[in-house]
């Protein structure tokens, strides 16, 4: 009997053994907890839950956990299937054929079709839906090819299309009435009630085609507009977790072994735009001089508590497969950057203003450092706070600035992130001009071999670094700060919150 | 009986006489003990704001990230703030706009009502209704919101955001002295000066002015007390005092992170607005006292 008893455990210990070494995922050993309800601290409202109007990046991180596209994206950034099983790429680049998913439901309860993903793509493509993006109007053609199939017929290839189209919430066309205050989709939380300036609440949903997930029992986002409170509501247990925590007050929970801080790069590049239509800015020795006249690393200490990496170019290291390395292209020298403006005609430098969007306290606190540093050189500038919206529209619209600093962020494919620079781009408020470089991202657009994708991506970081297109200071990390029992939390190349994988561990 | 109780009314009397006797110098006393606080206090200020004219110490914007949220110490007499800036300098060079600020607002609002509301007191009827009305429509706007209004479109900066305060203040200045014209305009004096053949110029300007602007030195302290917090309010929500430059209540703000860490970053600035704003209460309590003629 002992002995069978034995042979039993030993076979046991065989096999789980035989499990740690072929599972590949180090989660293996904390198996999640089902169960419990998380509390998110949020600084702002969203502007409305209804997926395709939504245009702050607050309704985004939420949204997340209750609309999904035909395709979705990881913690990498790389495009996976969700609603959509599988998909064919016409050769040419211009027709999709996906293949749905068949066990997919509504928060209400309804089973999905494709008559529901043309819906809504169609209701994308309405311009008097008034979505906030582009991208829908290169959709030819939308048909039914099956209950299971659709196809898609664009009037151009289109590389970045699928990194698009995670964006493309389906909707029930039921729900359509009531989607900005009673959100329905096919996420692994459901909605339950929004107190404006209070909390949002979801709950999770048992039909959820990822049948393991969700693993808590809700999430309520609290709204919380002051970091310095948000980290008080974190000590005192009324928050699990703080997402984007400001660098400011890391400090209170850096070293405290009750709470964890991750960090990981946020891919929202900050730069320094100069207005390349004006004096002295379109001197390219002048951008130089200011670009060697900034220590960044000194730069991101102050303003950022270190937590940043240095860039040289408009792209995230985050971006692996896409990112090349131009940080130390201006390295520090400000005797340099003083010849550099003397040559330029600026012996004893010049007055200029910097305006910073007040709302963006990192960008403010950049501002003041990179004007302490310039003075150094003899570049006095002016320093102007100016509100988010007058932002967005006297400088980012009407590109009626000096300079300014700013994050870009929010964007997965290096055309959407590096489009921005072309000549012809309606928001290129820097007002950046380069024949090769047009020429580079049309031709990365049409291209779908990654590896010459890559190539074309890498001239066109070079291109910005060489010609000083802005001053690319840091991509500012991340920061989530939460209770040490909370676990899986994932980090994503964009402004989202990813619940869905999120447990109560010990 | 009755002589008792005359007697009684007598020593009543006298015993009156004697409190008041020893009423009337405390009085006396409070005010000038008032006056005195409240100067001093604000010599303190004064004597703040000047450090920040002469060119001694460290420079109130110069940053040094290696040394930020230092201890006082000698270098650094009350310490540096998240950029390594010393707390003293940029704390002195707050007490400058803080002055600027308060004094010239105050002056603004101050000339301007003065003038609107003793025409509107003096001349009365249409000029009266008209001039009073309009003060009347300022005055339905809360100060701090008009102030913000005007500073997004003025822009910021010093004399904007004093500019802006100024306006906002304007109609209680008018509103007293339209007040302190109205009594003195039927005045005994002001008519035996009319009787005399005085010109009406001279009437306002030698014998109803003088007599009206006690109350208006009395809301002037009192004003730029208000004044300054308001800038404060402004500089905090980031629409006053442009950084670099240091405003107390910029620095409030910058320094509500490290509030746990750094305490001396909130404590300095907060202590420098509550100085100004008591010194400045205390000076306008004692002046009350002292310029009401109905108290002598």
């Amino acid at each position: 009997m002992g002995l069978r008893l034995t042979l039993l455990a030993r076979l046991g210990i065989v096999l789980l053994c035989i499990g740690f070494l072929t599972a590949n995922s180090s989660f293996v050993f904390a198996s999640p907890n089902y169960g419990g309800h998380l509390i998110v601290a949020v600084p702002t409202d969203p502007d409305t839950f209804d997926a395709h109007k939504a245009v702050a990046a607050a309704t985004k991180e939420i949204d997340f956990n209750t609309y999904e596209g035909l395709v979705s994206y990881n913690s990498k950034g790389e495009i996976i299937p969700a609603l959509a099983v599988d998909w064919d790429i016409s050769a040419d680049g211009t027709e999709y054929i996906f293949t749905l998913r068949e066990d997919v439901f509504f928060h209400n309860n309804r089973l999905m079709t494709a008559e529901d993903v043309v819906y809504s793509l169609n209701r994308i493509r309405d311009d008097s839906t008034g979505y906030p993006l582009t991208w829908h109007k290169n959709i030819e053609h939308l048909e039914i090819l099956d209950t299971q199939q659709i196809r898609l017929v664009l009037a151009e290839p289109y590389a970045p299309f699928l990194s698009e189209l995670a964006d493309a919430a389906i909707i029930p066309s039921e729900a359509v009435e009531t989607l900005g205050v009673k959100p329905i989709g096919t996420g692994p939380f459901k909605f339950v009630e929004w107190a404006i300036g209070q909390h949002i609440k979801l709950t999770k949903f048992e039909k959820y085609w990822k049948a393991e997930l969700p693993y808590l029992d809700g999430v309520t986002f609290k709204i919380v507009p002051n970091p310095a409170t948000a980290i008080l509501n974190l000590k005192a247990g009324a928050v699990h977790v703080i997402p984007r925590l400001s660098a400011d007050v890391a400090w209170q929970v850096e070293e405290d072994p009750e709470f964890r801080l991750l960090s990981a790069p946020m891919n929202t590049p900050q730069l320094m735009a100069y207005n390349l239509m004006r004096e002295p800015f379109d001197d390219i020795r002048v951008r130089q001089a200011i670009n060697y006249g900034i220590d960044k690393d000194l730069l991101i200490e102050g303003a950022a508590w270190g937590y940043g990496s240095k860039i040289g170019s408009n792209m995230s290291p985050s971006m692996e497969a896409f990112y090349v390395d131009y940080a130390d292209y201006y390295p520090y020298d400000p005797d340099k950057a003083r010849q550099l403006l003397k040559n330029a005609g600026y012996p004893h430098g010049f007055q200029s203003t910097l305006s910073l969007p007040v709302d963006y306290d990192l960008h403010v606190k950049a501002g003041e450092m990179a004007a302490a540093m310039l003075a150094e050189i003899g570049i006095e500038l002016e320093l102007e706070l100016v509100e988010w919206g007058t932002w967005l529209e006297r400088i980012y619209t009407k590109r009626d600035y000096d300079l300014t600093i700013v994050g870009l962020g929010g964007k997965l494919d290096p055309h959407t992130i590096l489009n921005r620079y072309t000549s012809d781009y309606s928001r290129n408020f820097f007002n950046f001009a380069h024949e090769e470089y047009d020429a580079l991202i049309e031709e990365g657009f049409l291209e779908t071999n990654p590896s010459k994708r890559g190539t074309i991506y890498a001239r066109c970081q070079e291109i910005l670094a060489e010609e000083a297109a802005a001053l690319f200071i840091m991509d500012p990390n991340d920061l989530v700060a939460m209770a040490k029992e909370v676990n899986g939390w994932q980090h994503y190349p964009k402004y989202v919150d990813d619940l869905a994988h999120v447990y109560f561990g010990k | 009986m009755a002589v008792i109780w005359r007697e009684k009314e007598i020593a009543a009397r006298s015993r009156a006489k004697e409190l008041a006797a020893l009423f009337k110098p405390r009085c006396r006393t409070s005010m000038t003990v008032s006056v005195c606080l409240g100067t001093s206090l604000l010599l303190i200020v004064c004597a703040l704001a000047l450090i920040s004219y002469v060119k001694i110490g460290p420079s109130p914007n110069v940053m040094d990230v290696r040394a930020r949220l230092m201890v006082p110490s000698r270098g650094h007499i009350l310490g540096t703030d998240h950029f390594g800036r010393d707390l003293l300098a940029r704390t002195a060079y707050g007490a400058r706009i803080a002055l600027q600020v308060g004094i010239t607002s105050t002056l603004l609002a101050a000339c301007l009502g003065v003038v609107l509301g003793g025409w509107a007191g003096y001349k009365g009827g249409l000029w009266d209704e008209g001039i009073m009305r309009a003060v009347d429509g300022l005055m339905a706007f809360p100060g701090i919101l008009f102030a913000i209004m005007l500073v997004t479109v003025l822009g910021p900066g010093v004399f904007n955001t004093a500019l802006a305060i100024g306006a906002a203040n304007l109609p209680v200045f008018a509103r007293i002295t339209r007040g302190a014209f109205l009594t003195n305009r039927t005045a005994l004096y002001v008519e035996a000066a009319r009787a005399l053949g005085a010109k009406p110029s001279h009437i306002v300007w030698r014998h109803i002015m003088p007599n009206s602007l006690g109350p208006v030195i009395v809301q002037a302290t009192v004003t730029c007390a208000t004044a300054i917090l308001t800038e404060a309010s402004l500089s905090y929500l980031g629409l006053g005092i442009q950084p670099p430059h240091a405003s107390w209540g910029r620095m409030l703000k910058e320094a509500q992170p490290f509030m746990g860490r750094a305490p001396w970053l909130v404590l300095v600035p907060g202590l420098a607005v509550f100085i100004t704003v008591i010194g400045l209460n205390l000076l306008g309590d004692g002046l009350r006292d002292w310029l009401d003629p109905n108290n002598s």
